[in-house]
């Protein structure tokens, strides 16, 4: 059994590091064909980044928040870029323009959002809480009145 | 009755009603009629003669009732009774002529036997084929009748058996008994009376008159009745041999009325048993010497540890040895002196729980063995079994003769403990002569942990016309229930709780006893006993026939209500005691109690209880599991928060998207 599980994280190992082989691959590829795209990309990232590694939630919903606005605040620069072209200078040109901050602006609301939402959970749910018990004891106080029943439930 | 016209008027007013006829009036007293206050009383419907109403001893007779068929011209007739003016009367006819106490007779032997003897002795016939006794034979209880010669009998229901009679009247084991317990005995004890009768006729002053009446007992057991009272005196023959028949110790010997009724054929009863065998020497109890059987008996139960002394140590089984005409005698002592031995030994070894019983019993047994027409002994009272109702009933009504706890003691020792039925099958066995014992229930009702409301019970069941002796009700007595009732709802009207006590508890039971019964609650020993009262007022409402009795009821509730307290329910406990206290107003004693014995109706409550204790512990358990709760509630909303972020992200994406590409 120890085997079958040494061999089962050998293969997930192993499948990381190919991802991450393929990652670095696929960068490379796009440093060199697109050079424009990856500086806007590079200058967008350090919102995403943060994100990612402040975001403890295994389902990374905060990351995924920032990632979508943060996409969203992508669409007209990357548009822009399209347009002059994908060499290094329309990218520093795209960015220098004020990609880079509208970026970071959606990330920021995106993440800001994120917090808002569960700020508003928590608070409805302190609610709700509150609610349920303040029912649950009004019922249980007027059983025992009506049936003189102990705290313990017995008469 | 009224001569003149307006006396008529007045009479129409005055008094009270017996029976919707007899009309009592109150303001008319009349003589003694046999030492009972009389008034004088008037047929409404003018067909009985003259009559008067006779104030009876409250422990009257419970054969009352079967005196009214009674008719003999040698008896005044019982007409009627019933209660007014704070006591019990009887509707008698009036006698024609004086007592025989103080009228003037002319006194032969010939005229005993024709005007006295003769008349009474036919009355009593009478009296006998009806299975009654009068046991009320005395000279001022007999009267001359219209002819001014001929004697006739006075009330006999005016007062328990032999209640009034001088000791001197009574047979030796009547005068030994008090006057209250004397029983009705049989026709023999009316024959004893009447030849005692005959005697002081003729004496016109019988000797010991007065002595004590344990004197007199005495006396009579040691010399003979008639030795006692005749003394040296000289009686013509015939009336001589007649007079020691009738006055025999022993009741078999004396002649019964038939035989007297007819003078031709008393002669062939004239053979009285002389007195108890004297013996050559005597035995010593104590410091008295007994020289006969029956005398001592009598000592023994004057003197129980010398007799128990004298039984232990053999001394009483030589002299039986020596003087009983009966071997079998011999043996009985001796058996009651082994059964003495075990029965002292089983008492070291284990403890005897009832030793007073087993005391009472042995010194009964030893006593009926000595003596076999002895009444029975216990507790240091000489009792016919059939007069222990009036016996208790007088020691209710005059503690000091005999006080409460030892007629607590008569009832347990007697009743509930088996004590009389032991001594009934001893006397039976010896003496061969029925024993009137008290009514077979009374061994259920004593059967009871309660011993006042048991003595009250027995009391008020033996004695059907005794008035209630409630100190609620004060002093006007209470007859039958409806008087309780009215009395009650009297009471109530005066504001306060009203709690029975056992005299009233038990004189209800008692009057009761023949009506069927009305709620399946009665008898209910479990209940409180402010419901068992409610259960039996509420009999007693209906048997009364009475109409609502809002003040009692009334008055009940302050004690029901507590009963509502154990109701399961507050709210349902709230509506039931609305429900109860509209009821009380109303007066309705009965649904009252429906309400309160609603079994169906309390099964019901207390499922819904044991529901909502169920509910209960669910609630509590939610509310202690409720910060676990409230923490899955908070993961899952502050997630579902972020997700809802996240599509709003999407959407941002997808209009950018759709702006760039407009």
């Amino acid at each position: 059994m120890a085997r079958a599980r040494a061999a089962s994280g050998d293969k997930a190992t192993a499948r990381s590091g190919m991802r991450n082989w393929v990652g670095a691959g696929a960068c490379l590829v796009t440093i060199a064909l697109l050079p424009g795209a990856a500086v806007l990309l590079a200058a967008s990232c350090p919102v995403l980044l943060l994100a990612l590694l402040s975001d403890r939630d295994p389902a990374r919903r905060v990351f995924r928040a920032v990632a979508l606005f943060s996409l969203a605040g992508l669409i007209a620069p990357a548009h822009d870029l399209v347009q002059i072209g994908y060499d290094l200078q329309a990218g520093l040109r795209v960015t220098m323009a004020g990609a880079a901050t509208r970026v970071w602006a959606a990330g920021g609301i995106g993440w800001g959002l994120s917090e808002l939402a569960a700020m508003a959970g928590t608070m409805t749910t302190h609610l709700q809480a509150e609610l349920r018990e303040k029912r649950l004891r009004q019922k249980l106080a007027a059983l025992r009145e009506e049936w003189e029943l102990a705290d313990g439930g017995h008469s | 009755m009224a001569a003149g016209g307006q006396d008529g008027l007045a009479d129409q007013r005055a008094g009270f009603l017996i029976d919707r006829r007899f009309r009592v009036l109150t303001d008319r007293p009349q003589p003694k009629l046999g030492g009972h206050d009389c008034l004088a009383a008037r047929d409404e419907h003018e067909v009985a003669g003259k009559i008067v109403a006779v104030r009876g001893v409250p422990m009257l007779r419970a054969e009352l009732p079967a005196f009214l068929d009674l008719r003999h011209p040698a008896m005044l007739s019982h007409l009627a009774h019933g209660a007014g003016a704070g006591g019990y009367w009887m509707i008698s006819e009036a006698p024609a002529g004086l007592p025989l106490s103080t009228a003037a007779m002319t006194v032969s032997g010939n005229a005993l036997l024709t005007q006295v003897l003769r008349p009474v002795s036919m009355a009593l016939d009478y009296l006998h084929t009806h299975g009654q006794t009068h046991r009320a034979i005395r000279p001022d209880n007999v009267f001359l009748g219209a002819d001014g010669r001929s004697a006739i009998l006075g009330p006999a229901c005016a007062a328990p058996p032999a209640y009034r009679q001088p000791a001197l009247y009574e047979s030796p084991y009547g005068a030994l008994c008090a006057p209250a317990a004397r029983g009705r005995g049989t026709i023999q004890d009316d024959v004893y009376a009447l030849g005692v009768l005959l005697l002081d006729l003729w004496t016109r002053a019988l000797p010991h008159a007065g002595l004590a009446p344990l004197e007199i007992a005495r006396l009579k057991l040691d010399q003979g009745s008639y030795a006692t009272l005749a003394g040296n005196l000289r009686l013509p023959r015939s009336l001589d041999e007649m007079l020691r028949a009738m006055l025999s110790d022993d009741p078999q010997s004396r002649p019964l009325p038939s035989d007297l009724a007819h003078l031709d054929s008393s002669h062939a009863r004239r053979s009285g048993r002389r007195a108890s065998l004297r013996a050559a020497r005597p035995l010593a109890l104590g410091e008295r010497f007994a020289w006969n059987r029956p005398t001592l008996a009598l000592f023994c139960a004057e003197q129980p540890e010398q007799a128990v002394l004298a039984l232990r140590t053999g001394a009483l089984e030589q002299w039986l040895r020596r003087t009983a005409d009966d071997p079998a005698l011999v043996v009985e002592a001796e058996a009651l002196r082994r059964d003495d031995l075990q029965l002292e030994a089983r008492t070291a070894r284990v403890g005897a729980s009832d030793e007073q019983i087993e005391q009472n019993l042995r010194l009964a047994r030893l006593i009926s063995v000595l003596d076999p027409l002895a009444p029975l002994f216990w507790e240091g009272v000489w009792l016919a079994p059939d007069a222990l109702g009036t016996l208790l009933a007088e020691a209710a009504r005059q503690p000091p003769s005999l006080d409460p706890a030892r007629a607590s003691r008569l009832v347990r020792g007697l009743l509930a403990s088996g004590g009389l039925e032991a001594w009934i099958l001893l006397r039976s066995a010896r003496s061969g002569v029925e024993v009137q014992r008290p009514p077979q229930k009374l061994t259920r009702l004593a059967d009871t942990g309660n011993i006042e409301l048991t003595l009250f019970r027995v009391i008020y069941t033996l004695n059907p016309f005794l008035p209630c002796q409630t100190k609620l009700l004060g002093a006007s007595p209470v007859i039958g229930l409806r008087e309780m009732a009215a009395g009650l709802e009297q009471l109530a009207a005066t504001g306060g709780p009203i709690t029975l006590d056992a005299p009233a508890r038990a004189f209800i039971e008692a009057r009761l006893e023949d009506q069927p019964p009305a709620g399946e609650a009665a008898g209910s020993g479990a209940l409180p006993q402010s419901l068992r009262d409610l259960v039996l007022l509420s009999r007693c409402q209906v048997a009364a026939r009475l109409g609502p009795l809002p003040g009692l009821a009334t008055a009940l509730l302050a004690s029901l209500e507590p009963v509502l307290a154990e109701w399961p329910g507050v709210s349902r406990r709230e509506v039931r005691l609305a429900a109860l206290r509209r009821l009380a107003g109303a007066g309705e004693l009965r649904p009252m109690l429906e309400l309160l014995t609603d079994l169906p109706g309390r099964l019901e409550d207390e499922a819904a209880q044991t529901e909502a204790r169920d509910e209960a512990a669910i609630l509590a358990a939610s509310l202690q599991a409720q910060p676990e709760v409230k923490r899955l509630m908070l993961a899952g909303n502050i997630s579902a928060a972020r997700d809802t972020a996240c599509a709003v992200g999407a959407l941002a994406v997808m209009a950018s998207l759709l702006l760039d590409l407009l």
